[in-house]
């Protein structure tokens, strides 16, 4: 071939600095009879012949310093004169020609150009995603792409990397890798070790429908299977709902990137036993060749023939990367923890830091409470690592007593007095409200989804931070959520007098005391399920078509049938009181019940399949609460004075009943508050409509991985869909890493340990207590409910974390062990509520037990206990 | 009329505009339920209103100035920070 270009047999791992590294990793493979697609390589001097004839250097000097909305301008101007130059005849007739060898006069053949930087092999670099790749590319675009790709070697992203790290922009040049496209039936990814363990005696596959870049970017939940190393024994399998796919071939330029999986295949198996042994053997072959080292490896599959498209090291392995290069000391913010469990995509963290959210930071993408802030106006004489135990939530005492800080007081005096001025009106608006007074809020989301005029930021001003001065109290939803902590002080009184006059208490008395408030709309929601789900199991007809049906098809079965005409009427009032409600509500991208109801079916299904009562339920707890009532009356009617007086009681009454009242508010202004989310969703959702229809957008959802201000400028045509693709797709990219890592408890210091009594057993589990009593059963893993529906009755739940939308599952459960959260999360409160034990804040839980291990809860002292199916570690 | 007290009939307006201006918001928030919450919402005016009215009738000509300056000084930071609210919202950057 030409200088310029190389065939892929031709490239070897040590020419990294002509072909890059992905191009140099491929051509390895490709040389030694790995089954990678034919391509050819554009080397990396052609790429710095091209830049010298632009005589760039007065733009590279000046990026040298550029920060912000300058450097983000100079990159602009550098990447739109490489992107338009035509390239040299020479360079150019050798790339075409190089095309026409490998597409052999086929019309209908399209290729992959795919970024391969000279700087991917520098020491703790990692350039994923930051440079561009592009798929259907035919001959009439080649070059165009080509020179797209060399551009994104200047996109702001990758100069502030390079800045960051060291690397001089002078020395870094592109080959790019131009391979025909595999039309893949299946395609994903392996690890030939476990990429979050760190176990290298597992091999990860994920697999789903059509192109693997589904996958990579995080578009699809995909097939999970974990298979041993050694002999290749499958471990664990989780078929997952898989609603899209990219598709490995389109009509146009302008079509779709992402497309509808037929019902029938979303919840079907991907691979095959025998594929799957396919797979695993290719990836281990990778890792033999490149000297042991734990390979990262897309594959595809075509034909019945198996593809082999990048093999790299795992970078990710054994590196705890959140927090990173961050300044100061930091720690998880549990109290609304489980609210942002996954990292939210780039456009909910835009909207949701429109207003600053003082001594809080997204780090990570999680929410931590900025330590040395707090620390200033806390008024207590405590150590960092007492202050980080006592934020945390773990219901640890700090390692010295308590004792009031003189030095902190005029501060904390001072900050307690400004925010008393600043929301005592809230606060004494919201005292002693009737249940029904944030009725008003549903009516003005309404109003501000239907008007034109607002866009997503405007409607998150009015819904949710800036109400207007004469709207009613209903009207302010996450004002009224913030005037309802005042739980915590009358949680704090009751705690203190029921400890001073009657200390042998149960350890849950308080949490039993301040529950069974009636009004709460989350447990209402359960109800209403439990309501639908009655009325199914008497109705054979919708019953057969529940249970023997996957949700999504149930529903289409449903709406077709006359004789559940009256069920389907009740499900669409159950969703225009509900429907605003998601798993992992407070992320923008969720999908809201009323766009998917598949989950409310898969709970209704669940609970077809429970014989217990809801009412008799209910009934046994409020009994056991006036039970216990009485037995602290008993207990105080031998004090002195409590039986003509019963002051002590009076006053233990008016602070559980505060306490209860500020709960319920808690959860009800939640309800509304979520219902905000769904408002600016659905604008969020219409912009993408009108992106997606002039080709600015391709995919369902990129947009969720765009800022506003990128938003703004693809609308009035300054951005196009190739200005952004590249952003996307590292952002997405960047989304699933953080997704797959733990956040860790603190940044900066470092949190102290737990008593190591039984946890030094393998098979034991510590977290902490948040309701009491003792189970044995059954472990069934849940990681979303949108795709695990299924929980049998009396199953113990694992989960990662909880929020209102898993509630239903709470009641088919015997017991709940979540991996974080705290006493105060919704595990806990509804766990309480239940009657049911539940362990929070179990580190790695949904790790260390699998579906299937008998395990033993014992809620009361915050440990778990593997009985049988082994540790699991 | 100790510095101390002077403070105290302040801060003791401040606290009384507060709860007059949240007793006022009442008929806005229970407008919705006014034919039922009606005795709610007059207790609340006449109470927080009545004693406001009552406590600055009461206090001498000297001791006055003190709690009505915290009356209008809580006022002026409410409405303060419903003007400046803005203030404190993150302009998005802008794009290239």
């Amino acid at each position: 071939m030409n200088g310029s270009v190389l065939s892929l047999e031709e490239v070897r791992a040590g020419d990294t600095a002509s072909a890059g590294g992905k191009g140099a990793s491929l051509g390895e493979l490709a040389g030694n009879g790995f089954p990678v697609p034919s391509g050819f390589v554009v080397r990396a001097e052609a790429c710095r012949a091209f830049f010298e004839g632009l005589l760039l250097d007065r733009e590279l000097a000046g990026l040298e310093g550029a920060q912000g909305g300058d450097l983000a301008r100079r990159c602009s101007a550098l990447q739109q004169r490489i992107a338009e130059t035509e390239l040299p005849g020479p360079l150019a007739g050798a790339i075409l020609e190089a095309h026409a060898r490998l597409i052999g006069g086929r019309a209908d053949a399209s290729c992959a150009v795919r970024s391969s930087s000279t700087a991917e092999d520098l020491a703790a670099a990692s350039f994923a995603g930051q440079h561009s790749t592009y798929y259907y590319v035919d001959g009439d675009h080649l070059l165009e792409m080509i020179r797209h790709c060399w551009a994104s070697l200047w996109s702001p992203e990758a100069v502030a990397y390079r800045s960051t790290h060291g690397i001089s922009h002078a020395a870094v040049f592109m080959a790019v890798v131009v391979q025909e496209m595999v039309r893949s039936e299946v395609s994903g990814v392996a690890f030939t070790a476990n990429p979050v363990s760190g176990d290298r005696a597992e091999i990860v596959i994920e697999s789903s429908w059509g192109m693997g870049a589904a996958i990579v970017d995080g578009r699809v939940t995909p097939d999970r299977y974990i298979v041993a190393h050694a002999g290749l024994e499958l471990r664990e399998r989780r078929i997952a709902e898989k609603r899209f796919m990219v598709p490995s071939r389109v009509r146009d330029r302008r079509s779709e990137r992402i497309v509808a999986v037929p019902h029938g295949m979303q919840r079907g198996e991907t691979l095959q036993p025998d594929q799957l042994r396919v797979v695993a053997e290719w990836s281990l072959k990778c890792e033999q060749h490149f000297g042991g080292v734990p390979q990262d490896v897309e594959w595809a599959i075509a034909d019945g023939r198996f593809h082999l498209l990048q093999s790299r090291p795992i970078t990710s392995l054994n590196r705890e990367e959140i927090g990173q290069g961050v300044t100061g000391k930091y720690v998880l913010f549990k109290a609304i923890v489980e609210n942002f469990t996954d990292p939210l995509t780039p456009l909910t963290e835009d909207l949701l830091t429109l207003i600053p959210l003082p001594g809080l930071r997204f780090i990570g993408g999680r929410l931590y409470m900025d330590l040395e802030l707090v620390g200033r106006i806390v008024p207590l004489s405590l150590s960092d690592e007492d202050l980080a135990t006592l934020l945390y939530l773990s219901g640890e005492a700090p390692s010295s007593p308590l004792r009031v800080s003189l030095r902190k007081l005029p501060a904390a005096l001072l900050a307690f007095l400004l925010t008393y001025l600043a929301l005592g009106v809230i606060f004494a608006r919201t005292r002693g409200m009737p249940d029904d007074f944030m009725r008003s809020y549903r009516a003005l989301c309404r109003k501000v989804e239907g008007d034109p005029a607002l866009d997503p930021v405007d409607a998150l001003l009015r819904l949710f931070l800036v109400p207007k001065l004469l709207d009613p109290v209903g009207n302010m939803a996450i004002l009224v959520n913030t005037a309802s902590m005042r739980f915590m002080p009358w949680m704090a009184v009751l705690k203190k007098l029921l400890r001073r006059w009657v200390p042998d208490l149960r350890p849950d008395a308080v949490a039993l005391l301040c529950s069974g408030a009636d009004g709460v709309l989350s447990a209402e929601m359960g109800r209403g399920i439990w309501t639908l789900a009655g009325e199914a199991k008497r109705d054979a007809p919708v019953r057969e078509i529940l249970v023997r049906h996957e949700p999504e098809e149930a529903l289409a079965r449903l709406r077709a049938e006359p004789a559940a005409r009256g069920f389907v009427d009740r499900l669409e009032g159950f969703l225009a009181v509900h429907g605003h409600r998601a798993v992992r509500e407070f992320e923008l991208q969720s999908a809201r019940w009323e766009e998917n109801p598949a989950p409310v079916l898969g709970m209704i299904r669940n609970y077809l399949l429970v014989e217990s009562d809801l009412a008799a339920h209910e009934e046994k707890t409020t009994q056991a609460r006036l039970e216990f009532e009485a037995e602290i009356r008993r207990a105080l009617g031998s004090l002195p004075f409590e039986r003509t007086l019963a002051l002590r009681w009076r006053l233990v009454r008016l602070a559980a009943s505060r306490a209860r009242y500020y709960l319920k508010l808690r959860e009800n202004s939640r309800f509304y508050h979520i219902m905000a989310f769904g408002a600016i969703r659905k604008k969020i959702l219409g912009i993408e409509a009108e992106l997606r229809q002039q080709g600015s957008l391709k995919c369902k959802d990129d947009i969720f991985f765009l800022r506003w201000n990128e938003i703004v400028a693809l609308r009035s045509g300054r951005l196009g869909w190739l200005d952004v693709e590249g952003r996307i797709r590292e952002r997405r990219m960047e989304h699933v890493r953080l997704a797959k890592l733990t956040p860790p408890r603190t940044i900066g210091i470092e949190l102290r340990a737990r008593p190591v009594a039984e946890s030094a057993a393998a098979d034991w589990l510590e977290g902490q207590s948040a309701s009491p009593g003792r189970y044995e059963g059954v472990a069934r893993v849940i990681l979303d409910p949108a795709v695990d529906l299924t929980l049998r009755p009396g199953e113990v739940l694992v989960a990662p974390y909880t929020d209102p939308a898993w509630t239903p599952l709470f009641l088919t459960a015997g017991a709940a062990v979540v991996e974080v959260g705290s006493y105060l999360s919704h595990a806990g409160t509804v766990a309480r509520e239940y009657g049911m034990p539940c362990v929070v804040d179990v580190a790695d839980c949904t790790r260390r037990i699998r579906s299937g291990f008998s395990v033993e809860v014992d809620g009361g002292r915050g440990v778990v206990r593997i009985l049988g199916g082994g540790s699991g570690a | 009329m100790t510095r101390l007290g002077e403070v105290s009939l302040f801060l003791l307006g401040m606290y009384l505009s507060m709860r007059a201006v949240a007793a006022s918001y009442r008929v806005l928030d229970l407008w919705y339920a006014i034919g039922t919450e009606y005795p709610a919402v007059i207790r609340g005016l006449l109470g927080w209103g009545g004693t406001t009215v009552a406590i600055a009738v009461l206090l001498g000509r000297h001791h006055r100035n003190a709690f009505l300056c915290g009356l209008l000084a809580f006022l002026l930071f409410y409405l303060g920070i419903y003007g400046a609210r803005h203030l404190f919202l993150r302009k998005p950057a802008p794009t290239a």
